[in-house]
Parts: structure tokens; sequence; C-alpha cells
């Protein structure tokens, strides 16, 4: 059997030396690729370096994700939490006046669902992976976790799950105002009055600490948590602290008319005509409403 | 139409032996797995983000491919040479265009079918519902879609390498899909020359928005009516014609150099 003699495989002298010599292409390829192994080598050389650097040490309890995309994950949560609402109203988005109606708007129009509805019943449920996702991108999105807890203790019937919501909510949002008063929200809804008042404390004490935030809807949001506290002092037979918030409430909103005839009636009879306990009912009911299906039709 | 047809069946087995396919495929089936694993607050048994996000997929995963197929027929042709041989047979440049555009067409309209089917089977077998009347339609209208996207994918590539064709059509199409539904709304703010340039893009380029459904589909909206869909159907299939008598009118008398072999 004839052996093929393999030159490059031989000793260099044997002939094989010419092949191994790199051409000058060869050359420059094995330069470039060294320079890029060094400068490689030196920028992980800095990686390391400034991540070890102490400031950037701090343990801020949030995922490496969460600390790469930076404020890009607001912008997601936002937009997650706008989908969960389009969702809401069955893929409806926001209604936007147009310049100029064509065939190609009219097509649009036929294409794309319209109109004001909303999802009804367990339905409503299939805004919670968007909810999910907005908190997920931003963990300090309080509105999302509250609006999550509502719906799931409404509608799916599953204060447990609500409670676990809001629990990761205060887990990411200690000094929050917002999730006590959803705490104390859902709290009444399950009928315990005593724990409920804890928390509605809790929120007025950090609401007052509260420096930042949209002024507007913090002063309904400390009308409702005075509002609630108000009504559950009644229940605990405390007429006098009830009327005190109550009347904080007018100072805010002086037109709420039926929280002065209230005051009035504690003032007279140290009861009310209406039992708080409907009351607290009526409010939770009334909370559900943020848009009128019909309100366009 | 015969020659067209061997042509078409020659880029199917083209595609299929590529990966692109498989890629994609598997892909998606990653992502709907990873979907319905996914604990959203300890609930069970929600489907219409699997939905939502499952149609979102097809419809980019549909595009990948379209633009993929479409745009390296010509190029690739040209660039193994095999160009001379083709054009050698009794085939017309114009028979060329339109088997070219027909297996696209049809390569990603089947590989759509299948993301379609596996996506309806995960959402029944979750619990949820599509209607079969609107998901046909919504099948229908993306295949005209298809249709349009590989019409000027092919465009392009007549005059173009591969890549650049691939890039320009992404960012083309794109571009239609979502800045032109937003003219009419932006355009009550801009005035003068402006306005009309946003104008003439509006109407020059195709509106490749009239063919998603994905939000009926997704909120079981009751179905598109006949009138708008045939209307619709009949506004794509007169585009992807007019992108490929201009495809026939750009390739008909290009010059091949053997030099770029």
């Amino acid at each position: 059997m004839k052996t093929i003699p393999t030159p490059a495989c031989g000793h260099p002298s044997e002939g094989g030396d010419q092949n191994q010599i790199p051409s000058r292409k060869g050359r420059e390829r094995i330069g470039i690729s060294i320079a890029v192994m060094v400068l490689w080598c030196l920028a992980f050389a800095l990686a390391c370096r400034l991540l070890n650097m102490p400031e950037l040490q701090k343990n801020t309890g949030e995922g490496l994700v969460y600390q790469i995309l930076g404020s890009t994950r607001l912008e997601a949560g936002d937009f997650l939490f706008e989908q969960a609402d389009r969702v809401f109203h069955k893929g409806v988005g926001h209604y936007h006046p147009h310049a100029f109606t064509d065939w190609f708007s009219r097509m649009r129009n036929e294409v794309r669902p319209h109109g004001h509805f909303h999802l009804h019943r367990e339905g409503v449920l299939e805004i919670m992976p968007w909810l999910y996702f907005s908190v997920r991108a931003d963990p300090h999105n309080v509105t999302a976790y509250a609006v999550a807890a509502f719906w799931l203790a409404g509608e799916a019937g599953r204060p447990d799950l609500a409670e676990g919501v809001l629990n990761e909510a205060l887990r990411n949002n200690p000094g929050d105002y917002r999730v006590y008063l959803e705490k104390g929200n859902l709290a009444v809804r399950q009928g315990k009055y005593a724990m409920a008042a804890r928390f509605f404390d809790a929120a007025l004490a950090l609401f007052r600490k509260t420096k930042d935030g949209d002024k507007e809807q913090m002063r309904i949001d400390l009308a409702e948590m005075l509002t609630y506290r108000g009504l559950l002092y009644e229940l605990e037979g405390n007429p006098e602290r009830a009327a005190r918030n109550y009347r904080e409430v007018t100072d805010i909103f002086p037109g709420r008319l039926h929280m002065k005839e209230r005051m009035v009636e504690l003032g007279k009879n140290s009861h009310s005509v209406a039992r708080p306990e409907d009351l607290l009912g009526s409010l939770l009911l009334e909370k559900r409403v943020v848009c009128s299906e019909h309100e366009d039709k | 139409m015969i020659k067209s047809i061997v042509i078409a069946q020659q880029v199917w087995r083209e595609t299929l032996r590529r990966k692109d396919l498989y890629v994609l495929f598997i892909l998606l089936l990653a992502f709907f797995i990873t979907l319905m694993t996914l604990n959203v607050f300890g609930l069970k048994s929600l489907v219409g983000h699997i939905k939502e996000i499952g149609l979102l997929l097809v419809w980019i995963f549909c595009w990948f491919l379209t633009i993929g197929i479409s745009t390296r027929q010509l190029p690739h042709e040209e660039k193994s040479g095999t160009i001379f041989s083709l054009l050698a047979k009794p085939v017309g440049r114009a028979e060329l265009i339109i088997g070219k555009w027909l297996g696209a067409c049809s390569m990603a309209g089947l590989a759509t079918l299948v993301f379609y089917v596996v996506l309806g089977g995960i959402v029944l077998a979750r619990g949820g519902t599509f209607s079969l009347r609107l998901a046909l339609e919504a099948f229908l209208l993306q295949c005209c879609f298809i249709g349009v996207l590989a019409a000027l994918g092919l465009l392009l590539s007549t005059r173009m390498n591969g890549d650049a064709a691939a890039t320009l059509t992404a960012i083309l199409s794109v571009a239609a899909f979502l800045i032109l539904p937003q003219v009419p709304q932006w355009s009550a703010n801009v005035v003068g020359r402006q306005r009309e340039i946003m104008l003439a893009i509006y109407y020059a380029l195709p509106h490749l928005e009239l063919f998603d459904l994905r939000q009926r589909l997704v909120y079981d909206w009751e179905p598109l009516r006949i009138e708008p869909l045939g209307m619709i159907l009949a506004y794509g299939l007169l585009v992807a014609a007019m992108f490929l008598v201009i495809a026939w009118l750009a390739y008909r008398n290009k010059k091949f150099s053997r030099d770029i072999i």
C-alpha cells in the first residue's frame, strides 16, 4: 500500500517549512487578531476594575437586568401599563382626532375595533399579565400593583392573591403611602376593620412625609384616606375624631356637601343616618367606575 | 405559468434546505413555552396575552421570513452564476420574477399557516377561543401582506445586492406599517411644504396596516364584513402587481457580468 507524503506533517527540513511561513496577508491577520485580543483583555480588566469600585457595589436589592436597563425599564413599565388599559378596553386605544378622512382611514376603521367597551367579569383578569410585566419592568409602579390588587380582590374573588401582590408592592416600595392605602382598602373589603384602621393610620403618617408626587392625585388620595379613616372612627365609636377627618376633607374639597351634612349629623346626634358600613361598601363600589362604558354614546 | 411554478418549486427546495425556517419555528415554540409557564400573580388559565404576544411573534417571524426569502432570490442567482443557465432556458424574465414571487409568497404563507396552527392549538388547549371565520380572514389578509412584502423585496433586489435589498425592504415596510396610520393625526399640526411631503409619502407607500386583523382576533370582535375584506384584498393584489411590474421593468434589460462570479 502506497503512502502519500504530507510535507506539512514532516520535519521542517523535509519540505514542509515553506507552508509554515505565513504570507504577508497572514501576518497582518495575526497582528490584527493579537491587537483585538489585547484590546479585549484591556476592556475586560477595565470592566472588572469598574465593577469592583465600592460605590458600584451597593446592594440596591435590584437585579442585574434592572440595573443594565436603567431608565428604559420605566418607559417599558409605562407602556405595559397603558397596554393593560388597552386590553381593558378590548384592544381600543385612545381616540385622536384626524385632520382628514380618506379611503385608507375608512378601511382602517373597518379593520381596527373602535368604540368604548370594557371587559367584564373574569375577562377583566386578562389585564393581569400586562400589569405583571409592568411591575416586573418597573417595581416602583405602585399604581399597577394597586390596579392588579383591586381586580384580583374584586372580579377574581381572590383576596389572598391581592394580598400577595400588595405585599410584593410593599417590599419594593416600603415608604410609599399608596401601598398602605390599598392594603387598607383590601382590609375594608374583607371586613377586617381594625386592620384597615392600622393601614390607613400608617398611610396617613407616610403621606405627611411625602414630598414628591402628582399634587392633584395626592389631594384625592388624602381625602380618600381621611374619609375611610373617618368612617372607621365612627365604627370604633369615636364620632369626634371622625368629624375632624371629615372637616379636613371639606377643607380640601369644599364642594363635598354630603361630608358637611354628615359632620352636622355627627355633631348633633353622635351618629349619622347612613351607616358607616354601608358607606364603606358604596365607596369601594364607586372606585371601580373609572370610566363609563356608555359615556361616548 | 408552468415555468413560473417550476421556478417557485425551486424556491421552496432552496428555502427548505436552509435553516431559517426551522430556527424561527423553534424560537416561536420557545417563546410560547415561556409564555405558558409564566406565573402571573398566581393566576392560571389566562390566555389573552398568549394570543396577543403569539400573534405579534407570528407577524414578526413572517416578516423576517418573507423579506429573507424574497430579497435573496435574484442576487443569489446572479452571484452564483446560475442566472445564465436559467435564462439560457426558454424562460422569460417576467416568468422568472413571477416564479420567484410565487415561491417566496407560498413558502412564507405556508410557514405562517403552521405558526397559526401551533398558536391556535396552544390557545385552545388552554381553554381560550379563536373565531374560525376571523382567523381565516386574518390569515387571508396576512397572505396578502406577504404578497406585497415579497413583491417589494423582489423589486428592490433587482437593482441591489441581497443584504441592501433586505435592509431597505425592512425599513420601508416597518416605517409604512408604523408611521403611515399616524399621518392623518400628525398632519393636523403641520402646514405648507412639510404637510405636502408628509401626504406624498402617505399616498406613495403601501398601507400595510390594513392587513393586520390581530386586534379583532385577540379580543374576539365580530368578523370583518365581506365588502371591506374584498376591497383590502383587491388593494393588496393591486399593489403587489404594481411592484412586480416595476420589478420586471427594472430587470428586463439588466446586463449580467461574469466578473462578479
